[in-house]
């Protein structure tokens, strides 16, 4: 319990330290949401391409992140490392899935029931 | 002395120190239960932990004085904040930057910038506490006083030593703290301006390559593990320079033989990697001299018989010793292997002054077996809150300190080791199923990326 508490804590922490760009990425992803939700947006249809954006960005970043760090690839060579580099891949593949999922679902409307025509215009 | 305890709807009465356990045994009677609580939910750890945040706030008007306003001091102080209702807390210290010291290697080393480890103070001291800029020039344990060296006389009823340690550079003749940067002198410790000199020096060593000789003191140290890493981090500046080659690297350890570290296995482990890495070892050799210009080092065995060396660059890891407000004090030890540093005599598991029972002590200062570092300000902080709020109701200390520190130890760029151990010298991994000493990028990860925002939270009192 307490090494979750401390790992929430790290998290907090981190993005306090990095307010100036995690704030707005926080509030462009609520504005997101709200605008796909209030659009009537697609949410079923948007998952492949969160799916889709999220496995890219998890490829990307298990990729990038030894070297984005100072490490070599070489330097992986514990369990542990491969355990912490697919965790963190995770989360990032997690993040941008999630915006990805609501800015698709803003972009596309939920088609409209079965059976149900929009009123044509009368003269 | 007398103390004046607010405690539920009562009147305010002076009591003495002694029944204040009944006026607070309320509060005691929801802790334990708290506790037990959490303990069938499988919690225990956690309420170990964080003992003193409970929503019962027991009411006090002490007095809490606070010397120092580092890692150590600012924890306790946002701790004893948030845990008292009333209490009159003041912080003393003149220092108004804050310095992030256990990144000071990464700085030295050139993997971090010197912003990184410098914030400001007064964004920590928590709403309520009163911060006395001025440094502790004298402690008083007699008459529960302190004095600052703008001649302040504060009265206390319990008292928190946090002051850190003292540098004594001044025990190496000929060496200059502002020289560091210059003509291949580096020294890690003495600030984030050093340490970003200390970078300087190293990145034109590595540059040409040549001699570089590489310290260590015999007295206890703040982050005893900061001058392996500094070698460990050499070494991989002038493997990756192309310059390895033409250089070498001496360790000149004042320990006895084959002693450069205080864990037996840690030890063992460095040395043995140095062998593979060509890094050569001397023992008892403790440097006594350094002429910066010329760029001579003199070191001296325990017989007297000393010995200059010529170098290209040099580390120096000054001896350590307590403060002198500490060590002229009669909370220093009097006596045992502490007493000569002038270390603050604290029971090292309730971390409660032995003689004076309402000091207790945090941090560097500490004339305990071992751990002069940020991980064991934050094990100790919530047992030091926790235990002086116990000591305020009337109660023995009931948190015990094990002596739990932790050395993340860069062995190259890429790559460290996560070595925990408590005061016995024993392996105290916190995940069992991970070898301390296997090297891994998780724990440069951990260095580099996770301590830092975990520091924060012990510092606002919160982990």
């Amino acid at each position: 319990m307490y090494e979750i508490w401390l790992a929430a804590n790290i998290v907090w922490e981190t993005a306090l330290a990095h307010a100036s760009w995690t704030v707005p990425l926080a509030v462009a992803f609520v504005a997101l949401v709200a605008w796909a939700i209030v659009r009537g947006g697609d949410w079923r249809r948007a998952w492949r391409w969160a799916w889709t954006s999220a496995v890219v960005a998890f490829v990307a970043a298990f990729a990038a992140l030894p070297s984005l760090s100072g490490a070599r690839w070489s330097d992986l060579a514990y369990v542990v490392d491969w355990a912490l580099l697919v965790a963190l891949a995770a989360a990032a593949g997690f993040v941008v899935g999630a915006y990805v999922w609501a800015a698709a679902a803003a972009l596309r409307r939920r088609a409209a029931p079965r059976g149900f025509a929009p009123a044509r215009a009368t003269r | 002395m007398v103390l004046r305890l607010r405690s539920g709807n009562r009147r305010q009465r002076p009591i003495r120190r002694g029944s204040l356990m009944k006026q607070i045994e309320p509060h005691d009677r929801g802790r334990r239960a708290w506790l037990a609580g959490a303990a069938a939910l499988g919690a225990a750890p956690f309420a170990a932990h964080v003992p003193p945040v409970r929503a019962e706030r027991p009411k006090t008007a002490a007095r809490i004085v606070i010397a120092g306003a580092g890692l150590g001091g600012l924890a306790v102080a946002n701790r004893l904040a948030k845990s008292l209702d009333g209490a009159r807390i003041t912080l003393v210290d003149a220092k108004r930057e804050h310095n992030y010291q256990p990144g000071y290697t990464l700085v030295a080393t050139g993997v971090w910038p010197i912003e990184k480890v410098r914030d400001a103070n007064a964004s920590f001291v928590p709403a309520g506490v009163d911060w006395v800029q001025e440094s502790v020039a004298a402690f008083d344990p007699q008459g529960n006083r302190v004095e600052t060296a703008g001649g302040r006389s504060i009265l206390y009823d319990y008292l928190v030593v946090a002051t850190g340690l003292h540098l004594d550079y001044a025990q190496i003749d000929g060496m200059d703290v502002g020289a560091i940067g210059r003509n291949g002198l580096g020294s890690v410790y003495a600030s984030p301006q050093a340490a970003a000199a200390t970078w300087a020096a190293m990145d034109a060593f590595r540059a040409r390559g040549g001699d570089a000789l590489m310290t260590l003191p015999s007295t206890p140290l703040k982050c005893a593990g900061a001058p392996l890493k500094m070698t460990f981090m050499l070494a991989d500046r002038l493997r990756r320079a192309g310059t390895r080659g033409r250089s070498s690297i001496r360790f000149h350890s004042a320990l006895p033989t084959d002693t450069v570290f205080g864990v037996q296995a840690v030890n063992d482990n460095v040395l043995a990697r140095w062998r593979a890495l060509g890094v050569e070892t001397e023992y008892l050799s403790k440097l006594v001299a350094v002429d910066p210009g010329a760029r001579r080092a003199t070191f001296a065995s325990p017989e007297g018989e000393r010995t200059e060396v010529a170098y290209d660059f040099l580390h120096v890891v000054p001896p350590m010793r307590a403060v002198d407000a500490v060590k002229n004090s009669e909370l220093a030890w009097q006596d045992g292997p502490a007493a000569p540093g002038g270390w603050l005599e604290v029971d090292p598991e309730t971390l409660r002054h032995r003689r004076f029972p309402n000091v207790f002590g945090i941090g560097d200062i500490n004339g305990t077996p071992r751990g002069k570092t940020a991980a064991t300000v934050k094990k100790s902080a919530p047992i030091v809150a926790a235990n002086l709020v116990d000591v305020l109701a009337g109660r023995e200390p009931s948190q015990r300190f094990d002596g739990y520190t932790s050395c993340p130890l860069l062995v190259r760029e890429g790559s460290a080791m996560l070595i925990e151990f408590d005061y016995d010298g024993r392996l105290t991994p916190t995940l069992p199923l991970v070898d301390p000493l296997q090297e891994s990028w998780a724990a440069w990860v951990m260095k580099t990326r996770l301590l830092k925002p975990a520091y924060l939270a012990v510092l606002r009192g919160r982990a």
